[in-house]
């Protein structure tokens, strides 16, 4: 039974991964494409952690707690990294998709800031 | 076990083979990075079925430190795109 779910959550996890690599693949800019590896950086492998816990800890009865670890890791590294390639997107002027709607950073207060070279 | 993980396996190659097409095509500096961090995810996802294939948990040590280093070369790349240094 276990094993059932073990077996479905991976599949589960390969399936965000390959969501996210097609998204990755085909979406028109920098910007949205950085919407499709947050869905493979956190959904995808956070399913095959949680499989390879139910794994080590119910089906073959060892004492295994790194998943824990390497999930709390991502979820708080792959926000930042995300972020900061898109604000160097940003900042060294790569264009948006010609079918963008707005740009709220351009006419705000902090566009200012990012002239300044702050961060 | 055996065949579920040979088959996500299989599947995380394609996915890796669709990240690098990005890293050879994308028309910025910045989508080849993202792309990269999304090949090392590939092969976290990866290293964490081979722990489930062969029930060693030695390879969920080799995830955590490819998460770290990671981590350390994608803000570093960055940097340097914004910066044109790293360390100052």
């Amino acid at each position: 039974m276990i094993e059932a779910i073990v077996g479905i959550l991976i599949f589960l996890g390969v399936f965000f991964v390959a969501v996210g690599v097609i998204g990755l693949v085909r979406f028109p800019d920098v910007y949205t494409r950085a919407h499709a590896t947050g869905l493979l950086s956190t959904l995808g492998i956070g399913c095959v952690l949680a499989a390879s816990l139910l794994y080590f800890n119910w089906v073959i009865d060892t004492f295994s707690i790194k998943e824990l670890l390497i999930m709390a890791f991502l979820l708080f590294t792959c926000p930042v990294s995300t972020h900061i390639i898109i604000q160097s997107a940003y900042r060294t002027k790569v264009a948006l998709w010609e079918k963008s709607v707005t740009d709220e950073l351009k006419d705000s207060a902090s566009a200012k800031d990012i002239e300044a070279g702050s961060i | 076990m055996g065949a579920v993980t040979t088959i996500a396996l299989l599947l995380l190659g394609i996915a890796i083979v669709g990240c690098l097409y990005r890293v050879v095509v994308g028309p910025s500096v910045q989508d080849r990075a993202l792309a990269l961090d999304s090949v090392v995810i590939c092969v976290m996802t990866s290293m964490v079925v081979i722990a489930i294939k062969y029930s060693s948990g030695f390879f969920l040590d080799v995830a955590l430190v490819t998460a770290v280093i990671s981590f350390i070369s994608t803000i570093a790349i960055a940097k340097f795109l914004i910066k044109g240094k790293i360390i100052d």
